[in-house]
């Protein structure tokens, strides 16, 4: 990051706490926590990504995140605090466990096991423990915790994703890296995959966890038809259309597309239609996403301004 | 005992359908190293397709009962083939062998179809007019005729099916590629076309389970999605790529999930199979009949 993109993304921060303050209208407010929370999940979705996994469970950790804040707040009388990071800390446990089982397969494998475990735990969402997870109708009734609830989960998102940013250019996010490109070669020279690939996961749960605690207590509601696979196919939509290579592509994805359907909420099941075409489209023509495309066009005009200037050189 | 005749005659019948269904999808990931996660809706697509030749537009109405169903079969695999064809022609093709791409692609094309078979039919659930009537008893169990049509009929499809991947030269094509890509194009194998019309084979397998369910059961725009999910247990189970795992894995469920319901509830039969789907991962990834591959 140079000098000017520092100041550019200050910036850019102050203007969304900012807006996290101001909000007043309730519909405007809850479309723009919406769009924070969906950040995060699609900027964690792609830090495992960097290993080179896709995980169908990722919804499921922020189901977790969000059951726990809610079950601890309404029948147990838990400040919103505790519960906002004890949901990240069991959402984190789960995936400790869950991830040292499926890191043992990789690719389609991990793929269609991380499918399963999503389904287990919608299914335990739905059966297990009902007088206080609520079964298929879920929790409701659960209150905001705060004034200036919105302020809150503005200044938690950005930190969030700045942590992000930071583990992807340390040491460990080029470790991933390094594993999704070779992971013999990674192992090799004696780079642990299994604890690595963990690791990234366990982050990203603990992280989507605490999202998942702040969407409970902004929607008020929460039923596990929220936290199905489904949702884990359209936070990669969002990454894919955002584009994959870049830290700010799923964000780009997640307000381009959020706002998209927003508008197209009216027309019912439209919504889906344009979200489907929308990943055809992207695959097809612009398989590095709308932030790769953006880079890929920049390029073009460095190149056209050096030869401009090789040009003149010349005469 | 009566109980224990008539849920294996449950599973059996269950597991048939399974069977064709999977069959289909095993195909795709063993060639094409896709998972196809709009399998499912192309068996929606065969039930529909009947729906609307036998009971919205009433078709062959004149004609006896059994030969219109016939021809309403015939026609659906028809057209579902040719909108396979061109699928994989514009789509498909070119994510071959990738497996990011290739499942978000199919993932894009499911949520499509979805919203057309909705905008289309509503999600209100359709019934069709049933063939054969009446209920048999088998070994003191009792079973609708229908179910027994199914069955044979599903038993046929599997059948005929390994006979194709087991002895012609199309289904000899299809095993070399899902063994080695590279070596089966030094011996001249043409892997595009092979592969176009192995994936239309595969969906059309998906399609005929569609029209072979759909006297049996409703037709909603979602039923493709629970049979997807039962598939991939079953590929799993049988192992990827396998066609004899993917037989005996797809009547496995079928027995799991009469037994389950029967003495649990649905709820405790689905996360069984899925626990098992999750330790056979780990215990041997590549399924009870398949072989490990690059």
């Amino acid at each position: 990051m140079s000098q000017g993109n520092n100041i550019r993304w200050l910036i850019v921060s102050v203007i969304v706490i900012a807006f996290g303050f101001m909000l007043n209208d309730p519909y405007l407010a809850h479309l723009f926590a919406l769009l924070c929370v969906y950040s995060i999940l699609a900027v964690s979705f792609r830090f495992i990504m960097l290993c080179g996994e896709i995980n169908l469970a990722h919804a499921s950790f922020f189901g977790i995140g969000a059951y726990t804040s809610a079950a601890l707040t309404i029948h147990f009388n838990v400040p919103f605090i505790v519960a906002f990071f004890v949901s990240g800390i069991i959402a984190a446990i789960v995936s400790i466990l869950f991830g040292a089982i499926a890191f043992r397969v990789k690719g389609h494998f991990f793929l269609l096991l991380s499918f399963a475990f999503a389904e287990v735990i919608r299914l335990f969402f739905q059966n297990a423990w009902t007088d206080v997870l609520g079964g298929v109708t879920g929790i409701a009734g659960i209150t905001s915790p705060m004034g200036e609830f919105y302020g809150f989960i503005a200044i938690v998102t950005l930190l969030i994703l700045y942590t992000m940013y930071f583990l992807e250019k340390s040491k460990l996010g080029k470790i991933l890296i390094a594993i999704r490109n070779s992971e013999d070669l990674s192992r090799s020279i004696g780079i642990s995959s299994m604890k690595y690939k963990v690791l990234s996961l366990v982050v990203a749960s603990l992280l989507v966890g605490m999202s998942g605690s702040m969407f409970a207590h902004f929607n008020f509601v929460i039923s596990p038809e929220d936290f199905t696979f489904h949702l884990s196919i359209i936070i990669l939509s969002f990454v894919i259309i955002g584009g994959r290579d870049h830290f700010i592509g799923p964000v780009i994805g997640v307000v381009l597309l959020v706002l998209v359907a927003e508008y197209l909420r009216g027309f019912g099941s439209y919504e889906i239609l344009a979200y489907g075409l929308a990943i055809i489209l992207a695959m097809l023509f612009m398989p590095k996403g709308i932030a790769g495309t953006l880079q890929s066009l920049r390029l073009i005009k460095l190149k056209s301004s050096k030869s401009k200037s090789r040009e003149e050189a010349k005469v | 005992m009566d109980t224990f005749v008539q849920l294996i005659v449950n599973a059996l019948q269950s597991g048939a359908i399974y069977v064709i269904f999977s069959l289909g999808l095993t195909l795709l990931f063993g060639v094409m190293k896709i998972v196809n996660f709009a399998h499912g809706e192309f068996y929606t697509a065969g039930a529909f397709l009947t729906y609307l030749f036998i009971d919205k537009w009433g078709l062959f109405s004149s004609i006896n009962i059994y030969v219109a169903y016939f021809l309403a079969f015939v026609f659906a695999i028809l057209i579902v083939g040719i909108v396979g064809y061109l699928v994989e022609m514009t789509i498909f093709s070119r994510f071959h062998g990738d497996m990011v791409s290739g499942l978000i692609v199919a993932i894009g094309l499911s949520m499509v179809m979805q919203t057309i078979y909705l905008l289309m039919f509503t999600a209100n659930p359709k019934n069709i007019t049933s063939i054969f009537k009446g209920t048999s008893h088998l070994f003191g169990g009792s079973i609708s005729n229908e179910r027994i049509a199914i069955f044979i009929l599903a038993l046929l499809f599997t059948v005929g099916m390994t006979l194709i991947i087991k002895k012609t030269k199309f289904g000899k094509a299809m095993r070399a590629i899902s063994q080695d890509k590279e070596a089966a194009e030094l011996q001249g194998i043409d892997y595009k076309s092979i592969t176009r019309w192995g994936f239309v084979v595969g969906i059309v397998l998906a399609a005929s389970a569609g029209v072979l369910v759909s006297p049996a059961s409703v037709v909603d725009p979602y039923i493709g999605e629970a049979y997807l999910m039962k598939a991939f247990i079953i590929i799993i189970l049988g192992g990827m790529g396998s066609i004899p795992g993917c037989i005996l894995a797809g009547f496995l469920l079928g027995i799991i999930e009469s037994f389950g319901i029967f003495y649990f509830d649905i709820a405790f039969a689905t996360a069984l199979s899925f626990i098992l789907v999750m330790l056979m991962l780990l215990i041997r990834p590549q399924g009870l009949m398949g072989h490990v591959s690059r």
